[in-house]
């Protein structure tokens, strides 16, 4: 009757724990902001201010109809935006907005479970986006406070301080153990595939129009790290080959598609008799930041042989670019060996010679006029294209971010009239020329330079190194490279491009890009730490594949055997075990009540295997009556040690007393223990 | 010192008959130096009960009847100049007693009341400025009609704080009501009693009760107790902590009455219902069915052994 009219089992959180609750999910979704879109952004927050309100006013409570609303609302955004979202960001939306909309009915405890499991499951949804150090440790403290709110759902009188000191230190007690696991737990390829995440590629783009790496430059996110094992080549070396763009339509470069094709025949070509690898041999390992594209970065020419070891498999192109077989979806490392000094191509099919010689009939009017102009000029192939770039850097072109629109014959007007551009325009207009003036040529997009970090000895890339050169084909000599860009301003060729973004001001409006302080030296050592202990991160955690862990473990354990696996993971939960079970002994060791609370308990759980239960509120002496009732021949000894343990518990006793107590207790349970042996 | 114990028990208990666990409470309460409230209708015995103790106790008493037009000079006393010397004297009021027995506490008007209680707390009154220190030991025996009377001012929460206990005596069974209608008048009878300790022995009484031990495992229970009715879902008001310090004294006297130099969890659940009764029903609603199990919820809701588990 009792219970009945004061029903403890009711839900209730208190206020203190709402909020908590409240602002904890707001953080978790924090981290997806990025990914959402507004108009989920825009209920997600309805959703959430509306439980803000009935926290601020407790007599306030929501209409039905409104939640339902809320949720008619989300899902048929979610259905109607589904197709170009794509299958992952649509399921990512529908479980933030879920996890939202769940605040608004916590009506039973069950409820509350299930908001806090989401949001575990939040937390680690963001780690599709990104793996970095940082995030990776946000989504570590996130997770700790997600484990306090549900704590704090228990000790609801308590500060919140109380649950976030316990479950910091439970979590921090279960890093040991991830670690093991980590390093041994087999390290299983994923059952099912996670659809690419960004339907928006990142870094370059598949065809270049003039125009498009201007916005890329801005961008100082990275694009990929590179570790040398051998001598580090000379900044203006390191031209990192993305892709070859040999087909221009009058506006736009792109890949052709049987350049872009893998041909085992042209592949052979690499290896074969036409090239062989000389010189001298660079290794490098490249950590590679997901760019949701096939392409990947090497310097020229790469040893076909060097790319086999890898994990990731990646395919050498004919034409001096490598390419994995899936979109780099997540950070990816790989091992490559380039031979810089070697030449490429002796011959050029008729084919090729085609496509790379062509430009459309009546593009660009002038520029082709010109080209056929030095074509009588200049017979030999080097010294044309010398013209060009003395033509380029004698003339007043000038280099800049922020070039004007141009339209119609674009490369024309570029070249005779606004004489202002960046790489992609002079990289272009050169090509252009040279085709028109019969000389083989093709642009290159990728990569120039990198920044050396002195601490790990690694080069970082950054989107804002995005580079565009020429190559010409030059009988005898193969594919060369030429860089128009270097003709107008070596300066970009030699240290980069930062400098000048400085002055143009050109990174976004973002106050907390570290980029934008490279001037201050203190921020810029800060900058190269925390990129360092970034590049570690990436090469040891994000890059610990399965190769690498079995490597380790066969270093470590020899010979890789299943059952090795089972008993170190059986041997680090062991230890762990071990530990935790001193240290508690050591407590309790400070709080010796435990021991005949212990011993007592023992005997209540035997009596309540006779049938008779100790009902939680009765003290000692009382339960001693109903056991004599229940089992008259123990009388005697049940009060004695129904005593002591009263004089233990509850009296002022000195240790020596304490001790001997304590025996007598033990006698009497023995006894006790005997004589219930005889019931049934 | 325990047979003074018995014989105290044993003397009082001659006079309020079939009420023995009612004498002890209120012995167990002046022991702890706590002020007792006696609830009930009239004519149950709640004055003489408090006449006896007094008594029996050896102590200076007075009774004043409270009544709706009784003022704070009527209970703390007041200063009257007196023409022959030209000054003020001190008329004490029965304040200055050793054992106050306030009759019907709640007929008087709020007022008057809080004069009473102001002392209650302090143990000590100001008359004119000055400030009057009262005798020791000293205790408020306060009698009142259940609130559903009419004519009554019910105390307010802060006032009933104050008193460690409260009980009601409720009906004597059948023989001792055959007793008391057969015996004369109990308002003779106890006149003739003799007081069976002296102030002195009281006060060692006292002190020999405060230093009854409790154990960390006890003051965790009480605790406990304390906050299932702090629970947001609870239906009476919650426990302060002086309500633990009353629950934890009064403890310690029913355990000296037990003759034990330890508090154990028994003596807690005994005095739980009289000490915290009167804080955790809240004033607006009347005796209900419910609020008569609110002790008894709180009580069922602890674990013994491992109170905060």
């Amino acid at each position: 009757m009792i219970n009945q009219s004061f029903s403890p089992e009711r839900f209730s959180l208190s206020p203190q724990n709402s909020w908590a609750l409240l602002i904890c999910q707001c953080l978790n979704l924090s981290l997806l902001i990025n990914e959402l879109s507004v108009w989920m952004l825009a209920i997600i927050s309805l959703c959430l201010s509306g439980r803000a309100l009935t926290l601020i006013k407790p007599t306030l409570k929501l209409h039905r109809v409104i939640i339902l609303l809320l949720a008619c609302a989300g899902c048929l955004a979610i259905v109607v935006t589904g197709q170009q979202l794509g299958v992952l960001l649509s399921m990512l939306h529908l479980l933030c907005f879920a996890y939202s909309l769940k605040g608004l009915e916590l009506n039973s405890r069950k409820d509350f479970y299930q908001i806090v499991l989401l949001g575990i499951f939040i937390l680690a949804s963001v780690l599709v986006f990104s793996q970095s150090l940082f995030i990776s440790f946000i989504i570590f403290c996130l997770f700790i406070l997600n484990i306090t709110v549900l704590l704090a759902y228990f000790c609801p009188t308590q500060n919140i301080k109380n649950p976030l000191i316990k479950s910091t230190k439970t979590v921090i007690q279960s890093i040991p153990l991830a670690i093991v696991l980590f390093i041994v737990f087999p390290r299983l390829s994923p059952f099912w595939q996670v659809p690419s995440a960004k339907s928006a590629q990142i870094g370059l783009s598949e065809s270049v129009t003039p125009g498009d790496i201007a916005n890329l430059a801005r961008s100082s996110e990275l694009a990929f790290r590179v570790k040398f094992t051998s001598d580090i080549p000379k900044y203006n070396q390191l031209y990192w080959r993305a892709m070859v763009m040999d087909e221009f339509d009058g506006r736009t470069w792109q890949q052709s598609k049987n350049s872009a094709l893998k041909n085992k025949d042209n592949s052979t070509n690499i290896t074969g008799e036409m090239t062989k690898l000389v010189g001298p041999q660079t290794r490098y390992q490249v950590i590679a930041e997901p760019s949701y594209q096939k392409w990947l970065f090497s310097l020229a020419v790469v040893d076909p042989k060097s790319l086999e070891a890898n994990q990731i498999s990646i395919l050498p192109l004919p034409n001096y670019t490598i390419k994995s077989s899936k979109a780099i979806s997540q950070t990816t490392s790989y091992q490559v060996t380039s031979y810089t000094a070697t030449m490429r191509n002796y011959s050029l099919s008729d084919n090729q010679r085609l496509t790379n010689l062509h430009i459309p009939r009546g593009n660009n009017p002038r520029l082709q006029a010109q080209g056929e102009r030095l074509n009588l000029a200049y017979p030999d192939e080097v010294q044309r294209a010398q013209a060009i770039l003395d033509i380029i850097r004698e003339q007043d072109f000038y280099y800049t971010l922020t070039p004007p629109l141009l339209s119609g014959h674009e490369l024309d007007q570029f070249f005779y009239q606004t004489k202002k551009g960046f790489c992609v325009h002079y990289a272009s207009v050169f090509t252009f020329m040279m085709r028109a003036s019969g000389v083989p040529a093709r642009l290159v997009a990728g990569y120039l330079g990198g920044e050396y970090n002195k601490q790990s000895g690694h080069l970082s890339i950054y989107q804002y190194d995005a580079h565009a050169w020429a190559e010409i084909w030059v009988e005898n000599k193969g594919w060369l490279r030429v860089d128009p860009t270097a003709a107008v301003n070596p300066e970009r060729i030699e240290r980069g491009l930062s400098q000048e973004l400085q002055q143009d001001g050109l990174f976004n409006n973002d106050l907390l890009n570290l980029h934008r302080y490279k001037h201050l030296a203190w921020v810029n050592t800060l900058r190269l730490q925390l990129d360092s202990l970034d590049y570690q991160w990436a090469r040891l955690v994000l890059g610990y594949s399965s190769k690498v862990q079995y490597d380790l473990l066969t270093r470590w354990f020899g010979h890789f055997q299943a059952w090795k696996i089972a008993a170190i993971i059986g041997g680090a939960l062991a230890l762990m075990m071990l530990i935790m079970w001193l240290v508690n002994i050591k407590k309790s060791k400070n709080k010796p009540l435990v021991k005949w609370l212990t011993q007592y308990q023992q005997i209540l759980a035997i009596l309540k295997t006779k049938g008779l239960e100790k009902p939680v509120t009765m003290p000692a002496n009382q339960f001693s009556d109903l056991v004599i009732q229940r089992f008259p021949s123990l009388t005697v000894t049940f009060i004695a040690y129904s005593q002591c343990f009263e004089a233990l518990m509850y009296q002022a006793l000195t240790d020596e007393k304490k001790k001997q107590r304590l025996s007598e207790m033990k006698q009497y349970q023995k006894q006790i223990k005997a004589q219930l042996k005889n019931f049934k | 010192m325990q047979s003074l114990v018995s014989a105290i028990l044993a003397q009082v208990g001659s006079i309020v008959l079939g009420k023995p666990k009612e004498i002890r409470l209120a012995l167990a309460c002046l022991l702890a130096k706590g002020h007792i409230l006696i609830e009930d209708l009239p004519g149950m015995g709640k004055t003489t009960l408090a006449q006896v103790l007094a008594k029996t106790l050896g102590l200076s008493y007075q009774r004043t009847q409270f009544t709706s037009d009784l003022l704070p000079a009527d209970v703390i006393g007041i200063s009257i100049f007196n023409p022959e010397n030209k000054k003020f004297e001190l008329h004490q009021g029965p304040i200055f007693n050793q054992v106050v027995l306030t009759d019907e506490i709640n007929r008087a008007s709020p007022k008057t009341q809080s004069a009473l209680l102001e002392a209650m707390e302090e143990h000590q009154v100001s008359i004119d400025g000055t400030t009057y220190v009262l005798p020791q030991p000293f205790f408020v025996i306060a009698t009142q009609n259940p609130l559903i009377h009419a004519g009554t001012y019910p105390l307010p929460e802060s006032q009933l704080d104050r008193f460690m206990m409260r009980i009601s005596l409720g009906f004597p069974d059948i023989a001792a009501e055959k007793q008391i209608l057969k015996s004369e008048s109990s308002h003779n009878s106890y006149k003739k009693l003799l007081p069976c300790v002296d102030t002195d022995k009281l006060i060692a009484m006292q002190s020999v009760v405060s230093q009854v031990t409790v154990a960390d495992n006890i003051i965790e229970y009480v605790i406990a107790l304390n906050h299932v009715s702090r629970r947001q879902d609870f239906a009476g008001r919650p426990l302060s902590p002086r309500a633990g310090q009353a629950l934890v004294s009064a403890a310690k006297a029913w355990a000296f009455l037990e003759e034990r130099t330890y508090v154990i969890p028994e003596d807690i659940q005994t005095v739980f219902s009289s000490v915290c009764q009167h804080r955790l029903e809240s004033t607006s609603t009347n005796f209900g069915a419910q609020e008569e199990n609110i002790a008894d919820y709180v009580i069922a809701q602890v674990n013994v052994l491992k109170p905060l588990n």
